[in-house]
């Protein structure tokens, strides 16, 4: 019972062959390779498989292939060339926001998302807006600390 | 490397209609063997905890006319695929209804609001929904449709216990109607184990009218404290003249009110003073003053 479902993943025009209750994790890590989302809990309540579908943060753990089809999809591997991505991603580096790195690519993304509605979030916007994103090292401070210093770098830069 | 990839529950077929008449087609083909996905936050999550027992699930992401938030004269009239994160962004709900705002803000996280609609809380009629209290406080009603017609149902009509809804097999919820506020104010406030991603352990809505320094009329909604939401008019509190500590005692009598179980979550006892707690700090802030 499988079924040919298409959609853009970063920026590229792909179709899969899968059974209707395959999730779009799924689809991303075992179909198409792209490893960068995580699994954590398969349930929506740790972020570790968060992308942006049509631009907005998703768990992609919770969604089914064909709810994706004709829409688009950018993961973590789709943000490598995204200047105020790499922008988060050194930031992240800088301020040791990174301990067992499961969580961060989630966290980038979710970090992406913020960033685009609020150019200039306070500690309190950044503690909502990665509040669907668990991490069990870094105690989050410098997480925050990260954000902060993106949004700083992104600022300064216009971008 | 082949993996061996999780199964959930067994494999099911999903539609994916863009036209209402297509959805109430599936319900009306399906009936029980059935269901409605919208968000998927709740029903995909049960589907890998392998407890969903359908064959057949219709997608309705696609049909548009179920995504509007509009307003008539008298009322707002909100489909239901409006998501959580929609609702909060929206003036119309903000400047109108903000009791029905203040829910959607506890729900989840920002991932699960982009996703989980206003529809699909109800449905899956949840007794820790946190719309519901709020819709309830609201003097909400459900428009209801089928192959066979539709229906007008007041949300305090509409659930009959844990997951349970009025819904017959061919129905569903096509719309929202929420009357405006007038001279009122109001809060929903939830109290959770975390402050996202948490089942509510207690949510208080309430619906205040304020007058010299008290109250001329106090509606309360109370969810996680039976086994559906339970709606108070409050006539203890419909007098004027609440000092902080007339308040306090005053609260204590919600307690004897709601009929709540204890679970992995809480225990009854604490969820009854949190409801005095929760209605406290509610009430307190309506009236001005730093609960």
């Amino acid at each position: 019972m499988e079924n040919n479902y298409g959609f853009i993943v970063n920026g590229k025009n792909i179709t899969v062959e899968a059974a209707d209750t395959t999730t779009l994790l799924e689809i991303l890590r075992d179909h198409l390779g792209l490893t960068g989302t995580k699994e954590g809990c398969g349930m929506g309540e740790c972020g570790a498989c968060t992308v942006l579908l049509n631009g907005k943060a998703v768990n992609s753990c919770i969604i089914f292939v064909p709810q994706v089809q004709g829409q688009e999809v950018i993961t973590i591997e789709g943000l490598n060339e995204d200047p105020q991505s790499k922008h988060i991603q050194a930031a992240f580096i800088d301020e040791g926001a990174v301990q067992c790195g499961f969580c961060t690519p989630g966290m980038v993304v979710s970090s992406k998302a913020l960033l685009m509605k609020n150019t200039n979030p306070s500690k309190e916007d950044i503690r909502e807006g990665l509040s669907g994103n668990l991490c069990r090292c870094t105690g989050y401070t410098k997480i925050i600390n990260a954000v902060e210093e993106a949004a700083r770098r992104i600022e300064d830069e216009n971008l | 490397m082949l993996l061996k990839k999780r199964q959930g529950g067994s494999r099911m077929k999903i539609y994916s209609p863009t036209d209402i008449s297509e959805v109430l087609g599936f319900l009306e083909e399906h009936k029980e063997r059935g269901s409605l996905l919208a968000g998927g936050t709740d029903l995909v999550v049960k589907y890998k905890e392998e407890s969903l027992p359908y064959k057949f699930i219709c997608n309705i992401l696609k049909v548009e006319e179920l995504k509007c938030i509009q307003e008539d004269k008298d009322n707002l009239k909100i489909g239901p695929l409006a998501t959580h994160e929609e609702l909060i962004g929206s003036s119309l709900i903000y400047k109108h209804i903000p009791i029905l705002r203040d829910a959607c803000k506890t729900i989840g996280s920002p991932q699960i609001r982009n996703r989980g609609t206003i529809g699909g809380n109800i449905g899956t009629a949840s007794p820790a929904g946190d719309t519901i209290p709020a819709l309830t406080v609201l003097g909400a009603s459900l428009k209801i449709i089928s192959i066979n017609g539709e229906r007008i149902v007041p949300i305090k009509d509409f659930f009959c216990g844990p997951g349970k809804t009025i819904l017959k097999e061919n129905e569903m919820i096509k719309e929202i109607i929420v009357p405006k506020m007038k001279e009122e104010k109001g809060f929903y406030t939830k109290l959770g184990a975390r402050n996202a991603l948490a089942i509510s352990i207690v949510g208080v809505a309430a619906k205040v009218k304020c007058k010299d320094q008290g109250f001329e009329k106090v509606e309360v909604a109370l969810g996680s404290v039976g086994p559906t939401v339970i709606y108070k008019r409050m006539k203890e509190f419909e007098e004027s003249d609440f000092t902080k500590q007339k308040l306090w005692d005053r609260v204590q009598c919600i307690k004897e009110q709601v009929y709540p179980i204890t679970d992995v979550r809480a225990t009854a006892e604490y969820r009854k003073e949190m409801c005095a707690n929760l209605l406290y700090e509610g009430l307190s802030k309506m009236l001005g003053y730093d609960a």
